[in-house]
């Protein structure tokens, strides 16, 4: 009895921990008979964990080389998960269609050009995380 | 019986949580409602020609104002522009928005011609810039292109003063941006710039909508 409450405890907080964190989503069709139809969902909250296990090398070298625009990108990812979901980017072409939408907490890149189409959402929480992350790093001793 | 009364608290106090969570959330979204108050610059730039782009940016005021400060690079350092580097055609720009804003409301500028007319004026709190200039007839350059008549280019901006103050409103040798953004915030919507020519339709400008039309 006592290990089928720890198990659902257990179950029901990662679940709520995953669910807090949304999920990185990233689908890419080609648009051809044998074209890639690839789709992958990683739950958020594994972005900052796989971070600290990083080789710190690679990790410093990346925080070095965005030093000049974390910041700003820090201010940009906190400012997007307080505004209203909506359109921010939308371009349109006979060939391709282009949008950039808040939504649900996620910064959603869709891409519609005549040889695939390709689908990016990134959960504003993760990326502030991440950007914290970076800073925390630059510059390294 | 004593563990059918642990079930039901428990069931109690989950529904409770639950019910305490949703009003938390209902909460939090009627305030995110209300952050669509916030002003937001508005992009749009519709091509007319047959493979053309259409092209529309939507931009909440208050991101551009917090993330300004944080850009430092080339002539932008904490949300203003070095104004000794900020020249057109060898005009010093920060002189002749200074000009206007110690001016009563009138016109500074006429140019007309049987080709361009131009006016540059301050009326009702605005700075406003008209430019109306006919363009030839156009012959096709491909062979599956009809040829373009005569047209009018259009280009009209209106800017509030109090933009113009607030961009004024830093040393002598910059102009602040973010200030400038700050009062585009407290002004009511509002349209800034139409550009109407043979290829393309531009429109910028302001309101409390997060999506443009």
């Amino acid at each position: 009895m006592s290990l089928k409450v720890v198990f659902l405890t257990g179950t029901l907080v990662v679940a709520g921990i995953v669910a807090d964190g949304g999920m990185i989503a990233v689908k890419v069709h080609e648009k051809k008979p044998d074209g890639t139809n690839l789709r992958l969902y990683v739950p958020a909250v594994l972005v900052p964990i796989g971070m600290k296990f990083a080789p710190e090398e690679e990790l410093c070298g990346a925080a070095e080389q965005a030093k000049e625009f974390l910041p700003a990108m820090r201010i940009t990812a906190e400012e997007l998960s307080r505004i209203p979901d909506g359109p921010l980017v939308e371009v349109s072409s006979a060939r391709e269609k282009v949008s950039i939408v808040k939504s649900g907490g996620s910064l959603v890149v869709d891409v519609d050009g005549p040889g695939e189409t390709v689908h990016v959402a990134v959960p504003l929480k993760m990326a502030k995380k991440v950007v914290r992350e970076l800073e925390a790093r630059a510059p390294c001793s | 019986m004593t563990q059918r009364r642990v079930w039901i608290v428990a069931v109690v106090l989950t529904l409770a949580m639950v019910t305490a969570g949703s009003m938390v959330t209902a909460i939090v979204r009627a305030q995110g409602g209300s952050q669509s108050a916030d002003k937001w610059l508005h992009v749009s730039v519709v091509s007319r020609e047959a493979n053309g782009e259409t092209v529309r940016v939507n931009v909440p005021l208050s991101l551009a104002e917090k993330v300004l400060p944080a850009i430092n690079k080339d002539k932008l350092h904490a949300g203003r522009v070095r104004c000794s580097e900020l020249k057109v055609e060898g005009v010093d720009l920060r002189a002749v928005l200074d000009a206007v804003k110690n001016t009563k409301d009138g016109e500074f500028v006429i140019v007309e011609s049987t080709k361009e007319n131009v006016r540059v004026a301050k009326e009702n709190g605005y700075l406003v810039v008209k430019v109306r200039e006919m363009k030839e007839p156009r012959k096709a350059e491909k062979p599956d292109e009809k040829p373009a008549g005569p047209m009018e280019e259009r280009v009209d901006v209106r800017v509030p003063m109090t933009v113009v103050e607030a961009l004024l409103s830093g040393a002598k040798d910059e102009l602040d941006l973010v200030a400038a953004i700050r009062a585009l915030s407290a002004h009511g919507d509002s349209i800034l710039v139409t550009v109407e020519d043979r290829q393309n339709t531009v429109k910028i400008w302001v309101d409390s909508k997060n999506a443009g039309q």
